[in-house]
């Protein structure tokens, strides 16, 4: 297939000729780079053919991220040579960057959320495109989207659209800016199975055309569905150089991300105790523009167990979270803890021994700004409990951080780092070490490894089992079917605001469980 | 529709003038991403040079062109503060409010309380067979027309080209903007550099069309009146409009009820813009307005390589 739209387009896009494929189409060497006196980059190789699809990979903090922002001209390095297509490339921003064919799709997208799809599309490439008036840019753009296979809206704002129609404005961004050099960031985190897919195809497709394609992973599947050659990166520098694909096996792409010891996620548990902690009795939240309603939704939650819930995001999971944690209040049903109507207060519901991980790290987790020590003492000051203190030092609250800090293995900060500064995996593991203190019952968790390296993922799993086994309830809400399966004593799924009855796990399957999942119950 | 409600009527748009312009002018910073609280100094600085101007016989359009560069100037030196260097926008605004509002008095102690020719219609005898409060309304000042021809202007540039993409993009969301290739500091920058020649008109509209003399502290507070006005008007400059219309007319009903003989205590009369701002204000909260149209990225000061 060909990308180009447009004439104009044509001439813009240069479409790589057959004939460099394979010759080196970026080649960094020794970079280094540095945040104060953090080290994110220590002496990073990475080189991308023409044609090929790089994977990169690497666990949280590894400096991915960092050594693509570097190449992309988002920030400058330290030191280091960075070529493109034979010719020094250090750019001073990332305009320079995009003139020179690199368009990168960060972890984060860079998408002006009240403007519309076109308007963020005229911004980006506009002048590069030669776009003289709207209909010019829309004509374009519907005319690439058709290309890509990509169904989005051009008018209507983007913030409105789901992630995965947002990840497909920023792919057509980078395309129609004329993009040869495409970095894309995790660009599986946030998408469901089926449409991860569909990403590693288009990714694929991209690279069959000439361009190169820098694929940010941490998912080892990813690597062997997609990838041409692999470069792994452990704490800034990297490892294993652009090796083929092929030649590698998932154990040992594993060892060479974490550095020897591999991760463990031991097996969930089938017994669990009949003694029901949390349920659910026919309850329903109103509908409302940008949410899920729940709808007569019944549930029992027992000690000991872990009850997955399964199903793609958007079907009310949040919605669930919120409802039973008292963010949200239910129009109709009851919600019982312990036997006992669950109080309206969520300080009160905590109070009472319930607990949760929100998916979101930093909207409902986290405060981004306070350190870690003021985010784990946070608790600890609200509530009813006798040990609620009103006056609190600096020392006090770092004295109990240290200890969470190292029984989490929490990395990339000390007790006064801004948790905003933490890394995914090691935000988890302080919203784990807050939320697991003290007694608790009730745990609810929602898609509790997305975006996490392996080794990260296997920690956080390994609390929740840990929780279980000590006689904690575990609500598990989870996008991820593998993790659902992996865990869960029993599973239910959640498809437009409705769940299914919760079935043993030994008693369904894979199978099972997608057809459940796309076609309802 | 004349006496007292035709007299009000006509003289609303002189006292509305001000208020759109500073509003406007504002807006075209907020937008951008900056928030300005240094309105009122910036306003008093363009009302003190226009005066200045005419009293050392300079002319009228000297007047208002050295209204603006005043205002320009300590502009410059918020920009400074608050884009180049990055300091805290609330900040960085008080202290262009205290430094221009005490500038402006010592460099206007000399010249305070004497009366300046004023700016007069542009076309005194264009409206002859209208009625009285008709005309009245219509015949005004330049200043004072253009006060209510830039809203449409900048509303254009801001829904409509590409440049006002580019404002509000890097209001909206800095970074992406800046992966978008746009300049942010620059972007910033002219805008709070336009923004400031429109306070500057501000300034000059109070002293030469408004007073006609300068007085010190006589913005009396009209910038901070803005601040709250943009918020009012969700940051659109058509709405600004309206707001400031609302504002002009409770101004302008304040010498008129002076003058009728009412026993309404004075200072409760002088009282009501401030009333009505907090009215104002507390309407748009409970309207959840705020939250719906403020640009996101409002005095979030951006550097590339910082985590957010
Ligand atoms: N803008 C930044 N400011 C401060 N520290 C940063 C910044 N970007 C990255 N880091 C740090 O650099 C290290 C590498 O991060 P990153 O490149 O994001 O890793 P990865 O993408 O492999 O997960 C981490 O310790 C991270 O906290
Ligand atoms: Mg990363």
């Amino acid at each position: 297939m060909t990308l180009a739209t447009t004439d104009r387009a044509d001439k813009e896009a240069e479409p790589v000729l057959p004939a460099s494929r394979g010759a080196v189409a970026v080649r960094m060497q020794a970079v280094r780079k540095a945040f104060g006196d953090r080290i994110a980059l220590d002496g990073a190789d990475l080189s991308v053919a023409w044609g090929e699809v790089h994977a990169l990979l690497g666990e949280n903090g590894a400096g991915k991220s960092s050594l693509m922002n570097i190449l992309a001209g988002f920030y400058g390095a330290d030191d280091g040579l960075i070529e493109v297509d034979g010719a020094p490339a250090a750019f001073a921003e990332p305009k320079a960057a995009s003139a020179a064919g690199i368009g990168m799709i960060h972890q984060h997208f860079k998408l002006v959320g009240p403007l519309t799809v076109l308007e963020n599309l005229r911004l980006a490439c506009g002048r590069k495109a030669g776009w003289t008036s709207n209909e010019a840019a829309l004509s374009a753009s519907q005319a690439m989207a058709q290309d890509l296979g990509f169904v989005i809206p051009m008018d209507v704002r983007v913030d409105q659209l789901s992630v995965s129609e947002q990840q497909k404005v920023e792919i057509l961004k980078v395309l129609l800016g004329g993009a040869r050099i495409l970095i894309m960031d995790e660009p599986t985190a946030v998408l469901a199975e089926s449409e991860a897919a569909g990403m590693l195809e288009l990714a694929r497709r991209l690279a069959d055309d000439g361009r190169a394609v820098i694929l940010i992973t941490h998912k080892l599947r990813d690597v062997s569905a997609t990838a041409d050659r692999v470069t792994v990166m452990r704490a800034g520098k990297t490892v294993i150089d652009g090796a083929p694909a092929r030649g590698l096996s998932a154990a040992e792409l594993a060892r060479a991300m974490v550095g020897g010891e591999t991760a463990v996620v031991r097996r969930g548990n089938a017994s669990f105790s009949a003694q029901v902690v949390l349920e659910l009795k026919g309850v329903g939240t109103p509908a409302a523009e940008h949410d899920v309603p729940l709808r007569d939704l019944n549930l029992r939650l027992h000690k000991g167990e872990i009850l997955g819930v399964a199903g793609l995001g958007g079907n009310g999971q949040s919605e669930l979270l919120e409802t039973i944690i008292g963010l949200r209040a239910p129009t109709h049903g009851d919600i019982i803890m312990h036997g006992e109507t669950a109080p309206v207060q969520p300080a009160d519901r905590r109070e009472a021994g319930l607990r949760f991980v929100p998916a979101d790290r930093f909207h409902l987790g986290l405060f981004g700004s306070l350190s870690l020590a003021e985010n784990l003492a946070v608790p600890a000051l609200s509530g009813r409990r006798p040990e609620k203190r009103y006056w609190v030092t600096k020392g006090w609250m770092r004295g109990r951080a240290e200890g969470s800090i190292r029984d989490y293995e929490i990395a990339g900060g000390v007790a006064d780092t801004q948790a905003r500064l933490l890394s995914g995996g090691n935000a988890q593991k302080l919203i784990l070490a807050r939320e697991f203190e003290g007694d608790f019952s009730i745990l609810i968790v929602h898609s509790p490894v997305r975006g996490l390296d392996v080794r990260a993922a296997a920690a956080v799993q390994n609390r929740l089992l840990a929780a279980a086994a000590r006689g904690v309830g575990v609500l598990m809400i989870s996008e991820d079917l593998d993790e659902v399966l992996a865990l869960s004593s029993r599973v239910a799924v959640l498809s437009h605001g409705r769940l299914s009855d919760a079935m043993p796990i030994e008693q369904t399957d894979r199978a099972e469980l997608g057809r459940l999942i796309l076609e309802g119950h | 529709m004349n006496g007292f409600l035709g007299d009000w009527i006509g003289a609303i748009p002189v006292f509305a003038a001000p208020y759109l312009l500073a509003t406007t002018g504002l807006i075209i910073n907020e937008r951008a991403g900056v928030m300005n609280l240094g309105a009122e100094g910036i306003m008093s600085m363009g009302a003190v040079a226009a005066v200045i101007a005419m009293l050392s016989g300079l002319g009228l359009p000297a007047a208002i062109l050295l209204g603006c560069v005043a205002a320009v100037g300590m502009t410059l030196l918020f920009a400074l503060l608050a884009v180049v260097l990055r300091l805290e926008q609330v900040l960085s605004g008080l202290v262009i409010f205290a430094f221009g509002v005490g500038l402006s008095g010592v460099i206007g102690d000399s010249f305070a309380n004497q009366p300046i020719k004023a700016l007069g219609p542009v076309f005194p005898s264009a409206f002859a067979g209208m009625p009285r409060w008709l005309a009245h309304l219509l015949d005004q000042d330049p200043l004072t027309y253009f006060a209510f021809i830039l809203p449409f202007i900048v509303w254009w540039v801001m829904e409509r080209t590409e440049l006002g993409l580019r404002l509000r993009s890097v209001g909206e969301n800095a970074p992406a903007a800046d992966a978008a290739g746009v300049n942010v500091m620059a972007m910033r920058i002219g805008a709070v550099l336009v923004g400031g020649i429109v306070l500057g008109l501000a300034g000059a509209h109070l002293s030469l069309v408004g007073s006609q003399v300068w007085v010190t502290g006589m913005v009396s507070g009209r910038g901070w009146i803005a601040v709250a006005l943009v918020t009012f008007s969700r940051w659109n400059t058509l709405r600004a409009i309206g707001a400031a219309v609302l504002f002009g007319a409770v101004q302008a009903v304040i010498p008129l009820l002076l003058s009728s003989g009412l026993h309404v205590p004075i200072y409760l009369i002088q009282m009501m813009p401030y009333l009505a701002t907090i009215a104002v204000l507390a309407a748009s909260g409970m309207g959840r307005l705020r939250a719906s149209a403020q640009p996101e990225d409002l005095a979030r000061p951006f550097l590339r390589e910082e985590r957010r």
